[in-house]
């Protein structure tokens, strides 16, 4: 049964993405992308630090991966587009990642500001995803303005408190027709299975993988999450009752007397 | 002459072009991108293209990022 992401033109078997931040060594990600069978990966872009030796990350990434660069760092809607935009020059493709954050504590992105770049990208033929503070009506908006996807988030950034807005991703899951991506504060795979569990379209993770102790095999975990959860999903889960349900009948025991 | 390379006033020959300017601080430029004044300059033309007083050249790169 074919039951692939379709996202900007792109047919995707695997559900997880994964963030390229916070790696002790780019060496590692040939390998988490190995072991999770991830297609699709965030990068960023940065001025360079003369100080620091070059190194050309994209010589680690697989030819054929699709990238999604983000536009951290932009404080609004002009500074997104114009990340955007040079992304594209250098040769990252048209997918980006919309992230306009001047939240320092909680890193929380600026829905209203997303509105606007997404606007902009859309018209340029950006394949453009979102990250955002689940909210229904944002998430509307956004999508009315040519977002590929919603990307709201589980948790802040970089903590690792899981599917802390449960409820509000289940609403946008329920309510709106793109494929909605839960996208930071997933810490563990099991909270990957539970966003997909209840219908989410895939999943980004970068720091529960990046700094566990063992990155590439809990890049393998996570993708097996991500794939047991979607198929719990596609499987359709049972009900939740209160009381107890015997699974065998409550008639024939192996008693002495003679009971039913 | 004074040029800005990300955001930091800088002292550089006078009519260097950014493919010097690059080699003089060991940048290969393979994972690179310049903009000179906003526009963003093309790989093929680093070679050619000189820089005046008060350009402001942005070299970016991409790095790992969530």
């Amino acid at each position: 049964m074919e039951d692939k992401l379709i996202i900007g033109g792109a047919k995707l078997d695997c559900r997880l993405f994964i963030g390229t931040g916070k790696f002790a060594d780019y060496g590692l990600l040939p390998q988490v992308i190995n072991a999770s069978k991830a297609q699709v990966v965030t990068v960023a872009l940065r001025r360079v630090d003369f100080g620091t030796p070059e190194e050309n990350m994209l010589e680690y990434l697989p030819k054929n991966i699709i990238l999604m660069p983000n536009t951290s760092g932009a404080r609004n809607a002009v500074e997104a587009i114009r990340i955007a935009r040079i992304a594209r020059e250098a040769g990252c493709g048209k997918w980006v990642k919309i992230e306009i954050i001047t939240d320092q504590k909680y890193l929380l992105p600026d829905n209203f500001e997303t509105i606007k770049a997404i606007d902009v990208l859309a018209k340029e033929g950006f394949v453009v995803l979102p990250y955002m503070s689940p909210d229904l009506m944002a998430a509307r908006r956004m999508a009315d303005a040519g977002a590929a996807a919603i990307m709201p988030l589980g948790a802040p950034i970089g903590t690792n408190r899981g599917l802390k807005t449960r409820e509000l991703v289940e609403i946008l899951i329920s309510e709106i027709s793109l494929p909605i991506i839960v996208d930071a504060g997933i810490g563990r795979p099991s909270e990957a299975a539970e966003a997909m569990e209840i219908g989410a379209a895939a999943v980004l993770v970068n720091t529960a993988i990046a700094t566990a102790q063992n990155p590439v095999l809990m890049a393998q975990a996570f993708g097996q999450a991500v794939e047991a959860g979607r198929n719990a999903y596609l499987a359709g889960t049972g009900a939740t009752k209160r009381f107890a349900e015997a699974s065998s009948p409550l008639t024939g025991f192996l008693r002495k007397e003679a009971v039913p | 002459m004074l040029i800005k390379i990300n955001g930091t006033e800088s002292e550089v020959a006078d009519n260097v072009a950014i493919q010097g300017l690059l080699s003089a601080r060991k940048l290969t430029g393979a994972a690179i991108i310049v903009e000179v004044n906003g526009a963003i300059i093309a790989r093929e033309l680093w070679e050619n293209t000189t820089l005046n007083p008060d350009d402001s050249l942005e070299i970016i790169r991409l790095i790992g990022g969530g």
